[in-house]
């Protein structure tokens, strides 16, 4: 039962038994699938090492690429999920002498200025709170910046890649904030963790070395609070970790920590893998005992349906969830109950927002700024009728950011019109 | 029309409650307010209760049927329509009134307008008014509790008719109903609107199953409420006329019940506020200067149909009271310089 | 092999005539379907004298001033179409009030303020019916006494419903002992009865896919 009056949503959080076992680490995969845009600079059948640049980004569509494994380039193609229309992925078979590096060699280590900077810059580090490079974050305050929060808030069910990278790399995480705050020079710097875990069997810790953890109380979506301004930046805590090791490693860094867990896993767990692995390699090394109905990439709340189990993990997962059934209800007709309205954290109205789009009605959502939506999904998962809400609230946006633009693009037209006369 | 969805979409998890379950909750809810009545007037009730959810449920299934190919036999919104008239009607009604309030609410006011989700009016406050306005003495009869009335046919010769307490206010007089009489509603009134312990009681579950919003019946208590303590309309003092006005007639009943059933009510929870304080001023107003003596339905009728307009003065409220994001704290470090 | 077509016998063609004008009253009802001049119709329609008094006062109205006005030239601007046409009617409305006066005097009073409102349905219709585009005085005509038998079917229909139900009684003669429900002599019952039949009427339009296009007349 949440709160009287509250905004948001209390949800069951379903993290054990995946965050209280230290992170495992696979890399024994024969094929993965790098992430390309259209500039490539290595050609089919090239040999390539691990962390070699494999296209430029073109922002703000895609980041550099670098191979994270080291073996042989094969061909470019795409994949047919939704989520991943039009973009190109590289395959390429992976040497049978790759393994991953040893992780305590990133103890403690202090890594130089220049370092610093090239990790910033030139590793296509990608923060997952705003997802933007570290590299325009770090443009964006040349003068840096008084408070630098960290952030490992995992407020979704199921997901705890991001606190289990606190839990259980803790004694990389001191060094690697001592090193970014080189570059933003923070008084205050703290770090954020989600408090309402559920009974999870491990404590979370009060102080890593000397910064603060923070416990952020509240309803999910927790996130949305976490808006870098003038005086504070968010930075996740996989990017963090990512740029400290690209750092000390000299090369850019190209694993990423997924959450795997659903009911078809034997035991729920996060593993790191290298950028690209499929999601079928990764759950044959979890362990099946049934067949998925529904993988889901990303979190419970927001994440994506894919088809195959050959889809890639990309930077930006956070988990892989495998469901057994994909749950079916009876959607009725709106009854207008109003619990809608009542759980939007962003106080739009989802209930006049559906019926005006149904009615097509452009003039009204123009009143009830349709474009706030964060895209939490609180108003889908509350609705009786199982209305789906969230995607109604996305279409009514995206045609009134179409009329809007239709507009400006009409009266720019009136207006050359009567600057040529 | 109820059909089968799949999941494929963000988010994956979902609530537990479905529509059926809200209803379910409003059924158990009217079930607690059917004990009294039996007590003090004996089986009528139940035969009351049987022949108006028959006839709803069999009715709107058949107008369902006409409207749409496709129909399912669970869905329950007319069931509930059904349990609410008996309660506000006398027990001592005769049936046939009931037939007509049901086909009245199910035929006239719910789906010409468009069944389940769009109708505008309260169907149950609509069927009442409209039999309150056609026979406007069978329908204020009220009959002393603890008779025995017979169960099937017209109630007879020998019953005793006594006043309720809102014909007395209306009269000028102070009602003569002890304190405990009310709370356990041995007064005469409509059947389900007298004890007022139970409709407090079912008024705490609703709440607690979040099938009612506390805003619309407080609201209603507060406009009414401070209404009555302005102007009474009792000689004995403000206090009294408080605590008459609000457990005389239907009010009490009518904000649990009929004022925040969702179809109907504003959505917005600052509209919310405003349209329960509306209908209690409305229902004092129609106390004071109107002929009849349960005014709650009227009142009702005439807010429903500002509830686009107020939920638009909701949606401008909001931008005055917007605090923006909620800052997170950020703790200073203790002791020692930091780092960088 | 080309069938010879039959020629239509004379009741053949009288009767296709026939339902034409017939289905031009029910299902183009300038009432039901148009909505012109609900007020009448759903506010005094108690009785089916008034029902009458009223129906004949629009007759009187609106044939001739639709007649006249055919001969006002299009090339005014609209708004002095509009005055000249709400003169006309004022004019007309007199010898109307006469008769409503004269005729139904019971009812007089209880039609109040509805019998001087007649005065605007010719503008309406004026503007809405064939007229404005012939500019035939007999195309107005015609379309002058479509418009009064459509209008004064539904009131004398509506009417004599609400009398029976209403007051148990037609043209002031009781009938029987019935008692009526006074419910149904209140206006909310008259818009309860008038969106019944107009639902009723689309019901039967949509059947026989006439649905109005755009552009059409």
């Amino acid at each position: 039962m949440r709160k009287f009056a509250s905004r948001g949503l209390i949800l069951e959080q379903f993290k054990e038994p995946a965050i209280s076992s230290p992170i495992d680490r696979f890399c024994n995969v024969k094929t993965v699938f790098a992430p390309v845009s259209q500039e490539i600079l290595v050609s089919p059948g090239q040999k390539l090492e691990r962390g070699e640049l494999l296209s430029r980004g073109q922002r703000p569509d895609s980041i550099d690429s670098f191979s994270s494994v080291s073996g042989n380039a094969v061909a470019v193609g795409g994949f047919e999920t939704e989520k991943y229309e039009g973009q190109q992925f590289l395959q390429i078979d992976v040497a049978e002498d790759f393994a991953f590096e040893d992780i305590s060699k990133y103890d403690n280590c202090e890594p130089s200025d220049a370092d610093i900077m090239f990790a910033a810059k030139e590793c296509g580090v990608l923060n997952n709170t705003d997802k933007r490079t570290l590299e325009e974050i770090v443009c964006e305050y040349p003068q840096g910046v008084k408070n630098l929060v960290i952030d490992a808030v995992d407020d979704e069910p199921y997901v705890s890649s991001k606190l289990a990278q606190l839990l259980y790399r803790s004694n990389h995480v001191a060094p690697a904030i001592k090193a970014i705050n080189r570059i933003f020079g923070a008084e205050n710097i703290s770090i954020e963790v989600y408090g309402r875990n559920g009974d999870i069997s491990i404590k979370l810790p009060q102080k890593i070395g000397k910064y603060h953890v923070h416990a952020a109380h509240g309803s999910y979506p927790v996130s949305r609070r976490l808006k870098s301004d003038d005086n504070t930046v968010y930075i996740d805590i996989g990017a963090l970790l990512s740029f400290y090791y690209s750092a000390v490693d000299k090369r850019p860094w190209t694993n990423t920590i997924v959450t795997v867990a659903g009911d078809c896993v034997k035991k729920s767990r996060n593993v790191e893998v290298p950028i690209g692995t499929t999601v079928g390699d990764i759950l044959n090394y979890c362990g099946l005992n049934q067949r998925p109905e529904m993988i889901v990439l990303g979190g419970s709340m927001t994440g994506y349906c894919v088809d195959g189990t050959d889809t890639p993990v990309l930077r930006s997962t956070k988990a892989i969830l495998a469901f057994s059934q994909s749950p079916q209800y009876e959607s009725t007709t709106c009854v207008g109950c109003g619990r809608c309205i009542d759980v939007c954290p962003e106080k739009l109205l989802p209930y006049y927002i559906y019926s005006y789009y149904l009615d097509n009605n452009i003039e009204k959502l123009y009143r009830l700024s349709a474009d706030k939506c964060t895209e939490c999904g609180c108003c889908s998962y509350i609705c009786p009728a199982k209305i789906d809400l969230r995607q109604y609230v996305k279409k009514s946006r995206r045609t009134l950011l179409k009329e809007m633009w239709q507009n400006e693009q009409e009266g720019q037209n009136n207006q050359s019109a009567v600057s040529e006369r | 029309m109820n059909r089968k969805v799949k999941i494929t979409k963000a988010p994956f998890l979902r609530d537990s409650g479905t529509v059926q379950s809200l209803m379910g909750d409003m059924l158990v809810a009217l079930a607690f307010l059917y004990v009294m009545p039996v007590l003090f007037y004996g089986f009528r009730i139940v035969k009351n209760l049987i022949i108006s959810l028959a006839v709803c449920y069999f009715l709107d299934l058949l107008l369902r049927r006409v409207r749409d190919k496709k129909y399912s036999f669970d869905e329950y919104s007319s069931l509930v329509t059904g349990a609410l008239l008996p309660l506000l009607f006398p027990v001592a009604i005769d049936f046939w009134i009931i037939i007509v309030a049901d086909i009245f609410a199910v035929l006239v006011v719910k789906h010409p307008f468009g069944g389940l989700g769009n109708n505008p009016f309260n169907p149950a406050a609509a069927a009442y008014c409209f039999c309150a306005i056609s026979w406007s003495e069978k329908v204020f009869a009220f009959t002393k509790p603890m008779q025995w009335l017979g169960v099937f046919g017209s109630v007879g010769e020998n019953v005793k008719y006594a006043e309720t307490m809102a014909q007395s206010l209306q009269n000028g007089g102070r009602p003569l109903a002890d304190f405990f009489d009310i709370l356990s509603g041995n007064v005469a009134g409509a059947a389900g609107a007298t004890s007022v312990i139970v409709i407090v009681a079912a008024a705490a579950y609703l709440l607690y199953r979040r099938a009612i919003s506390i805003q619309i019946s407080a609201g209603v208590l507060i406009g009414a409420g401070v209404f009555a303590l302005i102007f009474p309309r009792v000689t004995t003092g403000p206090l009294d006329s408080l605590w008459f006005e609000l457990v005389s007639g239907v009010l009490l009943f009518g904000s649990v019940f009929m004022a925040p059933e969702p179809v109907t009510s504003c959505k917005h929870p600052y509209a919310k506020w405003i349209y329960g304080i509306l209908i209690g001023v409305l229902t004092m107003l129609f106390r004071h200067f109107g002929k009849m003596e349960i005014a709650f339905p009227f009142a009702l009728l005439i807010v429903n149909s500002f509830t686009p307009f107020l939920d638009k003065i909701g949606t401008g409220l909001d931008k005055y009271t917007d605090i923006g994001l909620p800052k997170l704290n950020l703790k200073k470090q203790k002791g020692g310089k930091n780092d960088g | 092999m080309a069938k010879k077509s039959k020629k239509p016998s004379f009741l053949h063609s009288v009767g296709n005539k026939a339902l034409g004008i017939l289905k031009k009253l029910a299902l183009e009802n300038p009432v039901l379907v148009s909505g012109l001049s609900l007020g009448p119709v759903v506010a005094i329609s108690q009785s089916l004298k008034a029902g009458v008094s009223l129906s004949v006062a629009f007759a009187i109205i609106i044939i001739p001033v639709l007649v006249f006005f055919a001969f006002v030239p299009l090339k005014f601007s609209k708004s002095v179409r509009v005055i000249l046409c709400a003169l006309l009617s004022c004019l007309f409305f007199i010898p109307a009030f006469w008769f409503a006066k004269n005729i139904f005097p019971e009812v007089s009073d209880k039609v109040g303020v509805f019998l001087p409102l007649m005065v605007v349905n010719p503008i309406i219709a004026a503007h809405s019916g064939e007229a404005v585009r012939t500019k035939k005085p007999l195309a107005s005509f015609i379309d002058g006494i479509f418009t009064t038998v459509g209008f004064s079917l539904v009131m004398c229909i509506v009417s004599a419903f609400r009398e029976i139900l209403g007051k148990g009684s037609i043209w002031d003669v009781p009938l029987g002992s019935m008692q009526g429900n006074i419910s149904f002599l209140l206006p909310f019952m008259g818009f309860i009865i008038v969106g019944f039949l107009a639902a009723g009427v689309s019901k039967i339009n949509m059947m026989l896919g006439n649905r109005k296009k755009e552009g059409d007349k």
